[in-house]
């Protein structure tokens, strides 16, 4: 039995070698009035469903920030490659971040809380963030050539962390194009393991952030925003919060932990929303920060 | 029975080749990456290549 992307819950042979410990498949997983919520299921509450789409409109800021940029782009309006060049990494690559670690977010968030309605998120965060990464990649393969010459190969892997951005972005490409019921149906048991690419992935965007920033701003970010979710996702840790929350015990010490863990990701994660704010609103207006 | 059980069998060696595919497919997307990356390094060198000036890939 696996959970899909999607946060239905299908029946499929297990793959040999491999056991079910991602989130969230107890049939106990039951929210007030005694009804199972599968978040693929049709659920009419209105406050799960007006969740779902205040956290999916979120998706499209991104692109929203870059338009007007990409539109002078495509007139042909002077220095719009320059404003391009300027931005995309900016924009795009700190938005495929936050998508990334929403993603990463949402099985934590039911293994503290038991809500499912969410679940539902985590592919529509996962195929935004590959959207948003690959025209990062296209745009800085058309528009940098101000900052590395040499041509496109050049602009997407002439860097060490060039290369490790690319290869974040090619990641992508087997995870996204599976994260869709065919293909969990085509895959049955062996889906899971094909999606823990997810930590190799993981590794190769934080890889990628510290040969860009050292240790300091984002990557550090990054790494506050990656304790608190890969402690969660220890499995003894997450076995004794499910059980912990199930019998309702252990409950001081579970709001501790949880202030703690959410503080640390905070931290984190308003940066680089201030970061994504700060470049986003340039780039809309068409000032990027090396005009 | 035995139908069934020769069913399931071919449906497991189907997911077990779907499954080996897909990280085939990973695979050769991270070698990709790699290789182009190694070009690029054997064709600027190595300092050229680890070398970043500030606000070279990103403003900060």
């Amino acid at each position: 039995m696996i959970t899909g992307i999607d946060g239905r819950i299908d029946i499929v042979t297990p793959a040999a070698g491999t056991h079910d410990d991602a989130p969230p498949v107890d049939g106990a997983e039951h929210v007030g009035r005694g009804r199972a919520l599968g978040a693929g299921h049709s659920d009419t509450r209105l406050l799960p469903l007006l969740g779902i789409w205040f956290f999916r409109g979120l998706v499209v800021i991104p692109f929203v920030l870059m338009t007007p940029e990409i539109i002078a782009l495509i007139l042909g309006r002077p220095d719009s490659v320059a404003h391009v060049s300027a931005s995309t990494a900016d924009v795009l690559g700190t938005s495929s971040l936050l998508l990334f670690v929403m993603m990463l977010t949402v099985t934590p968030v039911h293994t503290m809380t038991g809500w499912r309605w969410h679940l539902v998120l985590r592919r529509d965060y996962g195929v935004a963030m590959f959207f948003a990464a690959g025209t990062d990649l296209t745009l800085a393969a058309l528009t940098t050539g101000d900052t590395f010459p040499g041509g496109p190969v050049a602009r997407i892997a002439g860097h060490t962390f060039l290369v490790f951005g690319t290869l974040s972005v090619f990641l992508l490409i087997p995870l996204t194009l599976t994260a869709n019921r065919r293909a969990m149906h085509w895959l049955g048991g062996h889906w899971k393991s094909v999606q823990r690419l997810t930590y190799l992935l993981w590794g190769t965007i934080l890889i990628h952030l510290a040969f860009l920033f050292g240790l300091s701003s984002i990557f550090l970010d990054a790494i506050a925003v990656s304790v608190p979710l890969v402690l969660m996702r220890v499995p003894p840790v997450r076995r004794w919060w499910r059980t912990a929350r199930k019998r309702r015990s252990h409950h001081a010490l579970r709001v501790s932990a949880a202030v703690l863990l959410i503080g640390l990701f905070a931290i984190g994660y308003t940066q680089l929303v201030g970061e994504l704010a700060t470049k986003g609103s340039a780039a809309f207006v068409q000032r990027p920060p090396s005009d | 029975m035995q139908d069934d059980r020769e069913a399931n069998l071919a449906m497991k060696r189907r997911r077990r080749r779907a499954a080996r595919l897909t990280m085939l497919l990973a695979l050769v997307c991270a070698i990709v990456a790699l290789a182009l990356g190694a070009f690029q390094l054997q064709a600027e060198g190595l300092n050229q290549f680890l070398y970043r000036a500030p606000g070279v890939g990103a403003s900060k």
